[in-house]
């Protein structure tokens, strides 16, 4: 039983599709279309022909034997030169197109379906003529109506075709300069209020609510902010019905919300691009998405001969733990029956604990992330008070920069950290962005260059393909910027910091440079003392359980939301001697702010020696702390293999 | 050379909208009929008729203006276009689309809610492929490779799509649409279909008659009301094949049934 999925490299969507399956620990085979095209060969069958097989580099697929297929064939014909690559394009995605609609397999989507969304006017038609509420419309060259539409109330301007436009709002004096000559234009009410993004699976609806002040949030970046919510039933029961109706497994479906609470419905997008709105629901719709593929190969498997058409009607709900805000955990067990996961949490007990069925299952701890967060941010406001200039502290606290490989690779770590540290200081409202990334690679590492080559480690694990990593890191730092607004810093730095690892964008120094990622974060959101030095006092004083918990993740023992609570958790664990290590930095250096030199006491004394006994004490004991003071740098890091 | 631009007042005005590339024997044969029926066909290219209709959504349904009885053609393909080109090429398609899917008025050959099937030849074979019995049962096993290299009756490359055969295969390195070979005894057999109306072009060997329904019934489940099917047919054992479905069927094709092909479609949009 084979599911596959079929697309191109650069394509954002498989991509992400591709990477959560892995964490799934789910087998989907991927077949790049680049590749076949330049290199492949193909015999791609119509109706009742069998015998189809697809060869590319050193693999060949029976298409017999694919029960499932996750298809986002898109066309690359227009951008090859005139001669026999683009000949080889265009027959390929014919057969391709055609072997789609006529296979057996469950296609998700076949590509006959929902084809009048490349004419806007007949598909808000079709949706008014399926009960949905659809904005008012006009499509024409005729100016005088154009300009008349538009003066009659707000007006958006958008695309007939199905090519990718976004839409902005126009008024009827911008339409005077408007030409016949320039072709029809389709221009539709504006409906003022929230957007929401729903996802049909099959007979799941996952829903985001959008809240920005864009006409259309897709360019208003970081201050649009997704959150999950629920539809009515009504209109969730519609947005099944409907989508199946149009041929389809799977829909993104644009409706607005007004302001009397009213529903719109904008259109269906055949091809969702639903990577940005996953995060906001858990990882749920890439979930879903697996399960049906998984649930329609395996009723295809199981009864022969095999249906034709769309998706198993039979296809199981996917029930999500969603309503707690987390991903997808194949664990079984009732919630009430679930104890809270401790702090004192390493890898061993992660891997033990992320299997289906555990009792103790951090996989599906969001609630305890999301308190360890609250702590955090709680303790941020009573210790760092009014700390402003963390490159001043010495000590204890800067312990992570006591040594990274050769001195020479300490002075750039230590000298890059404080200026990092100033930065997110001085402008705490930049978000990050890949030339951040490049910008604290060069001042920690040096280079900041994203590695061309392939690298793969002894364990077997292969990293990203170097020609993903452009799309991946700006996937990546755009959903951050969502996750900074819907879980808030600290889970945000976490999972950016896990993030890079997983995408290991650079020849050497990745770990250097996610880890100050993560702390340049937590400075921006205000942590100085909490927090500053958690991820590396964490990789410094745990160095082991820090490593052993990402190389699980990274090798599938344990799922991503485990990962993240790992980090969480370590960090937490060093964030209980943030005031104790503060209370020592002004005992040996000074150089702090008074606030709070005036409220230490004499007792506030006696329990900073008895908390540094006791820290001297576990650091002593703690496995992952060398004896010396010399970092065991070289013990976390891998021999690269590269291609 | 026409324009790209027609009047509203024009369109309103005519009985019939002919759609298409003015040197279209179709078309000429329509508006001949018109003329002797004294009815006023008006000529437009499909760029014309996109920026000639208004769509209006809203409350009270969707409106087409001017809505006419028309005849959609194809034009004379354009050549390598700009890339503003293209994108208003594309906007212009998919209004013309949905102008015609919307029309109230009679539309020969209307595009359907969910697929414009003269966009692509290929895809009527696979439309029919889809069914479940049917038509379906005629659809030969065809494949599409990346390179020939199997003993097989080709249909050319699949970008030019042709009737005849091609015996010698060109070494282009392009990829083929194929199917196995046939065994002998089998007829090249057209059938030509407007409304409920059939005409066998090549009825010379024998009784075919079984083939019209077959048509008929291809063109009911595209939802064409005037197309051409080509079949290889072996008339001894009444079996055949579905070779081509033609949605815009030519002059040549059509030959000495021009003339009739064209008096049907005006009853049929004009009623």
């Amino acid at each position: 039983m084979t599911v596959c999925a079929i697309g191109i490299d650069t394509d954002p969507t498989i991509v992400y599709f591709l990477r959560a399956c892995r964490l799934q620990g789910a087998a989907v085979e991927a077949i790049n279309l680049r590749e076949l095209a330049e290199e492949g060969d193909w015999r791609l069958p119509v109706g009742k022909a069998d015998g189809g097989w697809i060869r590319s580099g050193d693999r060949t697929w029976d298409l017999d034997k694919i029960f499932a297929v996750y298809a986002r064939p898109i066309d690359l014909t227009g951008e090859q030169p005139a001669g026999v690559l683009r000949g080889r394009w265009h027959g390929l995605m014919l057969g391709l197109r055609a072997w789609l609609d006529t296979t057996p397999a469950v296609v998700v989507n076949r590509p006959s379906g929902g084809q009048n969304n490349a004419a806007k006017p007949l598909h808000e038609a079709f949706l008014a003529r399926a009960g949905l509420n659809v904005p008012p419309s006009l499509t024409s060259c005729d100016p005088d109506r154009l300009r008349d539409f538009a003066a009659a109330g707000r007006t958006v301007v958008k695309t007939l075709s199905g090519i990718r436009a976004n839409a902005r709002e126009v008024t009827a004096a911008e339409l005077r300069r408007y030409r016949r000559s320039q072709g029809p234009v389709h221009l539709q009410r504006l409906i003022e209020g929230d957007d929401i993004r729903a996802h049909v699976i099959g007979r799941n609806v996952f829903a985001v609510r959008i809240t920005s002040t864009a006409v259309d949030y897709r360019v208003a970046g970081s201050s649009a902010t997704f959150t999950r919510c629920e539809l009515p039933e009504d209109m969730t029961d519609t947005l099944v019905r409907v989508t199946a109706q149009m041929g389809l497994s799977m829909a993104g479906w644009d409706l607005k919300q007004d302001r009397s609470g009213a529903w719109w419905c904008l259109e269906a997008n055949p091809m969702p691009g639903y990577s940005p709105y996953d995060d906001a629901v858990g990882g749920a719709i890439s979930l879903a998405l697996l399960n049906f593929l998984q649930s329609g190969a395996s009723a295809a498997h199981s009864s022969l001969p095999r249906p034709r058409g769309g998706a198993p009607t039979d296809t199981p709900l996917v029930r999500l733990p969603v309503d707690r805000g987390g991903r997808q955990c194949a664990s079984t067990h009732a919630d009430s029956d679930r104890p809270r996961p401790s702090l004192e949490v390493d890898a061993t007990t992660l891997i033990r604990a992320c299997v289906p069925g555990a009792r103790v299952c951090p996989c599906d701890s969001d609630a305890a992330v999301s308190h360890i967060c609250a702590t955090l941010m709680a303790e941020r406001a009573w210790i760092d008070g009014r700390l402003s200039r963390p490159a001043r502290w010495q000590g204890l606290m800067r312990r992570e920069v006591m040594g990274h490989g050769t001195p020479s690779d300490s002075r750039r770590f230590r000298t890059g950290f404080d200026t990092i540290a100033e930065q997110a200081n001085r402008w705490p409202d930049r978000a990050p962005t890949v030339d951040t990334l490049l910008e604290v690679h060069e001042r920690l590492v040096g280079g900041g260059n994203i590695r061309a080559e392939r690298i793969q480690v002894e364990s077997g694990h292969l990293f990203p393909h170097p020609g993903f990593l452009p799309t991946l890191l700006a996937d990546l730092f755009e959903q951050h910027r969502s996750r900074v607004a819907v879980y808030g810093p600290v889970r945000a730095a976490s999972e950016l910091h896990v993030d890079l690892l997983t995408i290991h964008a650079f020849a050497d120094g990745n770990g250097r440079t996610a880890r100050g990622m993560a702390a340049m974060e937590l400075m921006r959101a205000g942590f100085r003392s909490t927090l500053f030095t958690a991820v590396e006092q964490h990789f410094l004083h745990r160095t082991r359980d820090y490593v052993d918990t990402l190389r699980a993740y990274e090798t599938g023992r344990i799922c991503r939301a485990a990962c993240v609570f790992g980090i969480v958790a370590g960090m937490a664990r060093r964030s209980r001697f943030a005031r104790m290590l503060r209370m020592h930095q002004i005992r040996e250096y000074g150089d702090l702010p008074d606030l709070f030199l005036k409220q230490l006491g004499p007792d506030d004394q006696a329990e900073l020696d008895d908390q540094l006994t006791r820290l001297t004490a576990e650091e002593r004991d703690d496995p992952g702390l060398p004896e010396s003071t010399t970092l065991p740098i070289a013990g976390t890091r891998r021999s690269y293999r590269k291609e | 050379m026409p324009t790209e631009t027609a009047s509203e007042e024009e369109i309103r005005g005519a009985d019939l909208l002919l759609v298409g590339d003015p040197a279209d024997a179709v078309i000429q044969a329509v508006r001949q009929v018109c003329h002797r029926r004294r009815k006023l066909a008006k000529g437009l290219s499909r760029r014309e008729l996109a920026r000639s209709v208004t769509i209006k959504c809203d409350d009270g349904g969707q409106i087409v203006e001017p809505d006419r009885p028309t005849l959609l053609r194809r034009d004379p393909s354009g050549g390598i276009r700009s890339r503003d080109e293209t994108f208003i090429r594309s906007e212009e398609y998919a209004q013309l689309w949905a102008a015609c899917a919307l029309m109230k008025s009679p539309v020969i050959n209307r595009p359907a809610m969910d697929a414009f099937l003269d966009a692509d030849r290929r895809l009527a074979i696979v439309t029919l492929a889809r069914l479940d019995s049917g038509p379906s049962s005629f659809v030969p096993d065809e494949s599409y490779i990346s390179t020939i290299n199997i003993q097989a009756d080709a249909l050319g490359d699949v970008d030019n799509l042709c009737t005849d055969f091609v015996v010698d295969i060109p070494a282009t390195g392009l990829p083929h649409r194929i199917r196995p070979s046939a065994s002998d005894g089998w007829v090249y057999v057209q059938v030509t279909v407007v409304g409920d109306r059939s005409w066998i072009r090549n009825d010379s060997y024998g009784n075919l008659d079984w083939l019209r329904d077959q048509s008929l019934l291809v063109g009911r489940l595209l939802g064409l009301q005037f197309l051409s099917v080509f079949w290889r047919a072996w008339p001894m054992t009444f079996r055949a094949e579905l070779m081509r479905v033609q949605t815009c069927p030519t002059g040549p094709q059509l030959d000495s049934q021009l003339e009739v092909v064209a008096e049907t479609l005006v009853d049929l949009l004009l009623g």
